[in-house]
C-alpha cells in the first residue's frame, strides 16, 4: 500500500511524525466538515505527493550527515554518501544541458544509437550462430565422421558404418541417419514433407529425448517397422499437440506409419527434418554394398577421451578396414569434424569479417561523438573556467564531464538496443536462406548486456578524451577567460590525430568492401557451362510403390515429359537425377581399359533424358546425345563423358568409342559434352559421367523445362498436366534455376552487401569528421582570418589554407589507413575469389574516392570560412 | 532555498509559523499553518526537510510528544525556535525592508 511506501522511503526519524501527522490531520478534516470520502481522497493525495519529498529527504539526510561527519572528523574527508546528491544534481544537469542543444544531442545520439546498435546486431548474430552450443547436451563431444578419400568427404556405406560402430572405442555412441523426404497426402493435395531414415542409437548419440513416447529400438531398426517420431512443429500443427496423436497414422510414401514418439522444438539432425523413420537397410540390394555410401554419420566421443584419441583411434579401424576390403575401401580413410564445426564452418570468417567491421564503424562513429563534445566544449570554456574559478574542484569537474558522457551513452545505448530488435530482424529476413542457425537468432538478454556494455565502452572512449582535455586547461583558470584567439595548438592537434584516425579506419572497410566487391563481380561473371536463364526445375518425388517394373517407372517419368513439352510455352524439356547448384548428386566410381584398379576414379554420376542438354544449353562437342532406342532400355550400354573427363583420360578429340566401366558394365562412349560447374562458380568444374534413363540405376528425377519467356509462369500449367497424369504426384522445391545459382553467392553478396554498408558509413563519417573539424578550426581562427582578409587576402587564400589543412589530414590518414589495410586483408584471403589482398587497382580507387570525399569536405568548410567579414571576426576578440 | 547563514523563502515561513503556534507547534499544525496562513500547501517531507535543516543550524530544536490513538499510535514531534532562529528571522526581515525601502514599489496592502 502507498503507506507502506512512504514509510519505506522517509529517512527513520521522520517516519512515524509524518505518517502520525497525515493520519492526525486526515480525522480532523473530518471533524470539520469534509466528508469520509473526501478526507480520504485528500489522504491518499498527500501519500503519492509526498513519495518523491520523502526520497529527497532520505538522500539529503544522508549527505548532511555525511557533511556534518566531515566537520567533525580531522582531514579525513568523507566522500561516501555526499557524492550521490552531487551525482544527481549532475545526472539533471546533464540532461538539462542535452534538452538545450537539441542539435547536439540529436546528432551524438543519433551517431551512438546507430553505432551501438549495429554492433549489438552483428554480435547477437555471431553469439546465437557461432558461439552458443548446439541445444544437444554436452554437444562439444558431437563429432560427424565422413568416409575419406583424395582429400574430399564422402557419405558412409552401410556395412562400413556397423564395422566403424563396433570397433571405435573412443565413442560412447553412434549413429546414422539418411535424409530422406516423402510424400504425404494432405488436405490440400500431396505434400512433401523432409524427414530422415535413422538407427535406434541416433536420437541417444545426439541425446535427444522424446517430449511424448519414444524413439526407436533395435528391433524396430532390424525389421524396418512402419513407426515414425515427429517433430514438435509437426505435431503441433497436425495434431493440436494433443497427446492422442500417439498411436495415430502418418501415411509417407503410401506406407503407414504409426506415431510413437515426438521430438523437443529443437528436433534433430537433419535441421529441416519434420519425421523420422527407423533406417531399412535391406530395402534395396545396394544399400548393403560396401562400396556405396548413403548414410550420414555422427556420434559422441566418450567422456575424458581428447579429440586427438579418438582420430587415432578411427584410423586404425580404417587402416583394418582398408586392409579387409582392398576393393571398396581402396584409400578410405576416415574424417572427424566437431558437429557445430560442420554446421556453421562455412560462416565462421564472414561472420567475423562482418563483427571486426561493426566495430571499426562503431570506433569511427565514437570518434565523431568526441568531436562533438570538444566543439561544444569550446563554447564551455568560460563556463568551466568560472567555474573553476569558484573552487570547483579538479575532481568535481571531471565527474560532472564524465556523468554527461555516461548520460549520452546510456540515452545512446538504450536507443542502441531498440536498433538492435530491428536489425536482428532486418538480418534473419535478408540473410541467405541456408545460413545455418539462422532460426537460432533472436534478440534476448544477452544482446542487451552487450549493447549496456559497449555503451559503457563508448562512455570511456570519447568521454575522457574531452574531459581530460578541460580540466587540465581549467587549471589556470585565467587562461579560459582569456580570449580564444591563438588558443589553436594543443586540442587541435588531438582532435587532428582523431580525424587521421577515422580515416584511417574508413580506408580498411572501405578497402575490405571493395576486394569483396571485386572478388563477388569475378564470380557472377564465371560460366557455369549451361544456360539458367529461363530454366525452371521441378522435383518429381515418385514413390515407388506405384509402379510394377521399371519399365513401368520410365515410361510414366517419359509421359510426364512428354505432357510437359506439349505445354505452349515450353521450348525443351528433360530429366535428369541432379540439377546444377541445387542438388549435390550421387558420385561414383568407374574403371578405365588399361587402368590399374588402384587408381581412385570417381566422376559425378547423371541420368538424363536425351533432350536434357538442349534443355540446359550444355553443347555437345562431340557425337551425340541418347537415342530413343537407348532411352527406352534396349541397345548397347553407352555413357556420355564430359570435356573435363575427355580431356583427362582420352584427349582431346579421341574419346569416342573407349570404354568407361561404370556400374557394372563396359560402356561406350558416344558423345561428349562441354564442362559443367555444378556446386559452386570458383572452384573447378568437376567429372561429369551420364547415362540415359533407360540404362541408368533408379534415382529421384528433377524437371527441368526451358520456357519460351518466363519460366515460373509455367508452373500452373506443369501442375495441370502432372496432376492429370497422376493426382497423387506432389511438385517438389519448384523454382527458376537462376535462384540456385545466384543462391550459391547469396552469402558471398550479403557480406559483401553489409560491409559496402559499413565501409560507405565510416566514409560519411569520416567525410562529417573532417568537415565538423575543420569548421572549428576556422571558428577558432576566425579573427586571423579577419586580420588576414583585412590585409588583403582573397577569398581564393583563405579557402586555400583551409583545404591544405584538410588535405594533408586525409593524406597522412589515408597513408596509415593503407598501410593497416595491406595488414589486414590476409585475414580477407579465404574469402576473395580471383583477388589478390593486396590489389592495386581496388586500393588505388579506394585511395581517390576517400581523398575525394575530404576534399569536397574541407571545400565546403572553406567557404564557410571566406564568408567571415573581417569586421565581425576582428570584433569577436 | 538557503544555504549558509540565511534562511530562504520556505525556511522563514517554517521558522515563523513554529513561532505562531508556540507550544502547538508539531508537523500538522506546522504544515496546516503554512498552507492556510502562507499560501503554500507542502507536503509532510518537505516541512520535515525544513525544519532539520533549521535544527541542524541551531535555530529550531525539537523533541518528541506522546503517540496519540488518532495518530494510529505514532510520536509527534514538537518544535521550537531558539533565539539564534529568532535573531536571523529578525535579520532576514530588516534586509527585505532596506530592500523594500529602495524600491519604487509599496507593498501589496492586500496580499495575506
Amino acid at each position: 500500500m502507498l503507506e507502506r511506501l512512504l514509510a519505506a522511503l522517509l529517512p527513520e526519524r521522520d517516519r512515524d511524525p509524518v505518517l502520525g501527522d497525515l493520519a492526525e490531520e486526515r480525522r480532523a478534516r473530518v471533524g470539520e466538515g469534509a466528508s469520509e470520502a473526501e478526507a480520504r481522497r485528500w489522504y491518499r493525495r498527500q501519500l503519492l505527493r509526498s513519495l518523491l519529498p520523502a526520497l529527497w529527504a532520505r538522500i539529503r539526510r544522508r549527505h548532511d550527515r555525511a557533511s556534518t561527519d566531515e566537520r567533525t572528523w580531522n582531514g579525513t574527508t568523507r566522500e561516501g554518501d555526499g557524492m550521490l546528491i552531487d551525482r544527481t544534481r549532475d545526472v539533471r544537469f546533464a540532461l538539462r544541458t542535452l534538452r538545450r542543444n537539441p542539435g547536439f544531442a540529436a546528432a551524438a545520439l543519433l551517431t551512438l544509437g546507430l553505432g551501438i546498435g549495429a554492433v549489438t546486431t552483428v554480435f547477437t548474430v555471431v553469439e546465437d550462430i557461432l558461439l552458443r552450443p548446439l541445444p544437444f547436451p554436452d554437444s562439444e563431444r558431437l563429432v560427424r565422421l565422413w568416409q575419406q578419400r583424395d582429400g574430399m568427404q564422402f557419405w558412409v556405406s552401410a556395412p562400413n558404418y556397423r564395422d566403424w560402430r563396433e570397433g571405435a572405442a573412443s565413442f560412447e555412441a553412434l549413429g546414422a541417419y539418411s535424409p530422406d523426404g516423402m510424400n504425404v497426402l494432405g488436405a490440400a493435395g500431396p505434400e512433401r514433407l523432409e524427414g530422415a531414415e535413422v538407427t535406434a542409437s541416433f536420437f541417444p548419440t545426439l541425446g535427444v529425448e522424446p517430449v511424448v513416447g519414444r524413439g526407436f529400438t533395435e528391433a524396430e531398426e532390424a525389421e524396418g517397422a512402419p513407426v515414425v517420431v515427429i517433430s514438435y512443429g509437426l505435431w503441433q500443427r497436425q495434431y493440436g499437440g494433443e497427446g492422442d496423436a500417439l498411436g495415430a497414422t502418418l501415411t509417407l510414401d503410401g506406407r503407414s506409419h504409426e506415431i510413437v514418439g515426438v521430438l523437443p522444438p529443437e528436433g534433430a539432425l537433419p535441421t529441416d527434418a519434420e519425421f523420422w523413420t527407423p533406417i531399412r537397410w535391406d530395402m534395396a540390394d545396394w544399400r548393403q554394398r560396401r562400396g556405396i555410401g548413403w548414410v550420414l554419420v555422427v556420434g559422441r566421443v566418450a567422456p575424458d577421451v581428447a579429440p586427438e584419441t579418438a582420430r587415432t583411434d578411427l584410423q586404425g579401424v580404417a587402416t583394418t578396414l582398408r586392409e579387409a576390403y582392398p576393393d571398396e575401401n581402396r584409400g578410405m580413410g576416415i574424417h572427424m569434424e566437431g558437429l557445430a564445426e560442420s554446421m556453421v564452418g562455412e560462416v565462421r570468417t564472414p561472420l567475423l569479417v562482418l563483427l571486426a567491421g561493426v566495430l571499426l564503424v562503431l570506433v569511427v562513429a565514437c570518434i565523431n561523438v568526441a568531436g562533438l563534445l570538444l566543439a561544444r566544449g569550446a563554447a564551455r570554456r568560460r563556463e568551466v573556467a568560472v567555474r573553476a574559478a569558484l573552487g570547483g574542484g579538479r575532481r568535481r569537474l571531471l565527474a560532472q564531464f564524465l556523468t554527461e558522457s555516461a548520460v549520452l551513452s546510456a540515452l545512446g545505448g538504450a536507443l542502441g538496443a531498440l536498433v538492435a530488435v530491428g536489425g536482428v530482424a532486418l538480418f534473419v529476413a535478408l540473410a541467405p536462406a541456408d545460413t545455418p542457425r539462422l532460426g537460432d537468432v533472436a534478440v534476448d538478454g544477452t544482446a542487451l548486456a552487450v549493447a549496456a556494455g559497449v555503451g559503457l565502452l563508448t562512455t570511456l572512449l570519447f568521454g575522457l578524451t574531452p574531459a581530460l582535455h578541460w580540466v587540465r586547461d581549467g587549471s589556470s583558470p585565467t587562461a579560459g577567460l582569456r580570449s580564444e584567439a591563438g588558443a589553436g595548438g594543443r586540442d587541435l592537434g588531438g582532435r587532428r590525430a582523431l580525424v587521421g584516425a577515422q580515416f584511417a579506419l574508413a580506408f580498411v572497410l572501405a578497402v575490405g568492401a571493395g576486394l569483396l566487391g571485386k572478388s563477388y563481380w569475378g564470380l557472377t561473371r564465371v560460366d557455369p557451362g549451361f544456360e539458367a536463364e529461363g530454366v525452371l526445375v521441378v522435383g518429381l518425388p515418385v514413390v515407388e510403390s506405384w509402379f510394377e517394373s521399371t519399365a513401368d517407372r520410365r515410361a510414366y517419368l517419359e509421359r510426364i515429359v512428354a505432357g510437359v513439352e506439349g505445354l505452349a510455352g515450353v521450348e525443351e524439356a528433360g530429366l535428369t537425377n541432379a540439377v546444377p547448384f541445387r542438388d549435390a548428386g550421387p558420385t561414383f566410381s568407374y574403371g578405365l581399359r588399361g587402368v590399374s584398379d588402384d587408381e581412385d576414379l570417381l566422376a559425378r554420376y547423371r541420368v538424363v533424358t536425351p533432350r536434357y542438354f538442349r534443355t540446359l544449353e550444355i553443347p555437345i562437342v562431340e557425337g551425340r546425345t541418347f537415342s530413343a532406342e537407348e532411352t527406352a532400355g534396349a541397345g548397347g550400354p553407352v555413357v556420355i563423358v564430359d570435356q573435363v573427363f575427355a580431356r583427362e583420360h582420352f584427349g582431346e578429340g579421341r574419346a569416342l568409342g573407349r570404354e568407361v566401366h561404370l556400374l557394372d558394365e563396359w560402356r561406350r562412349v558416344v558423345g561428349v559434352v562441354g564442362e559443367v560447374r555444378d556446386r559452386s562458380l570458383a572452384g573447378d568444374p568437376d567429372r561429369h559421367v551420364f547415362v540415359s534413363v533407360g540404362q541408368g540405376s533408379r534415382q529421384s528425377m528433377r524437371l527441368v523445362v526451358q520456357g519460351r519467356g518466363d519460366a515460373a509462369a509455367l508452373l500452373p500449367e506443369i501442375r495441370r498436366v502432372v496432376r492429370e497424369l497422376n493426382p497423387r504426384q506432389p511438385l517438389a522445391d519448384a523454382g527458376p534455376l537462376t535462384d540456385w545459382v545466384s543462391g550459391s553467392v547469396a552469402q558471398e553478396r550479403f557480406t559483401l552487401g553489409l560491409l559496402s554498408f559499413f565501409g560507405g558509413a565510416a566514409l560519411l563519417l569520416a567525410a562529417l569528421g573532417i568537415y565538423g573539424l575543420l569548421s572549428y578550426s576556422i571558428a577558432r581562427r576566425t579573427p586571423e582570418i579577419g586580420v588576414r582578409m583585412a590585409l588583403g587576402a582573397s577569398g581564393a587564400e583563405v579557402r586555400a589554407m583551409v583545404l591544405r589543412e584538410g588535405v594533408v589530414l586525409a593524406v597522412l590518414g589515408t597513408a596509415v589507413g593503407a598501410l593497416l589495410a595491406l595488414g589486414g586483408a590476409r585475414y580477407l584471403s579465404s574469402l576473395l575469389f580471383g583477388v589478390p589482398p593486396d590489389d592495386p587497382t581496388v586500393f588505388a580507387t579506394v585511395g581517390v574516392t576517400l581523398a575525394a570525399a575530404a576534399l569536397l569536405a574541407a571545400w565546403m568548410s572553406a567557404r564557410r570560412a571566406t564568408r567571415v567579414s573581417p569586421s565581425t571576426a576582428l570584433r569577436s576578440e | 532555498m538557503g544555504r549558509g547563514d540565511h534562511p530562504g523563502e520556505l525556511e522563514q515561513m517554517v521558522l515563523l509559523s513554529v513561532l505562531a503556534l508556540g507550544d502547538d507547534a508539531y508537523g500538522m499544525t506546522i504544515r496546516r499553518h503554512l498552507a492556510e496562513e502562507g499560501g503554500r500547501d507542502v507536503t509532510p517531507p518537505t516541512v520535515y526537510s525544513a525544519l532539520d535543516r533549521l535544527e541542524s543550524k541551531g535555530w529550531v530544536s525539537s523533541s518528541l510528544g506522546e503517540p496519540t490513538a488518532e495518530r494510529g499510535g505514532r510520536a509527534k514531534r514538537y518544535f521550537r525556535v531558539e533565539p539564534d532562529g529568532v535573531a536571523v528571522l529578525r535579520e532576514a526581515r530588516a534586509r527585505m525592508d532596506r530592500l523594500w525601502q529602495g524600491a519604487p514599489l509599496e507593498p501589496d496592502p492586500e496580499a495575506p
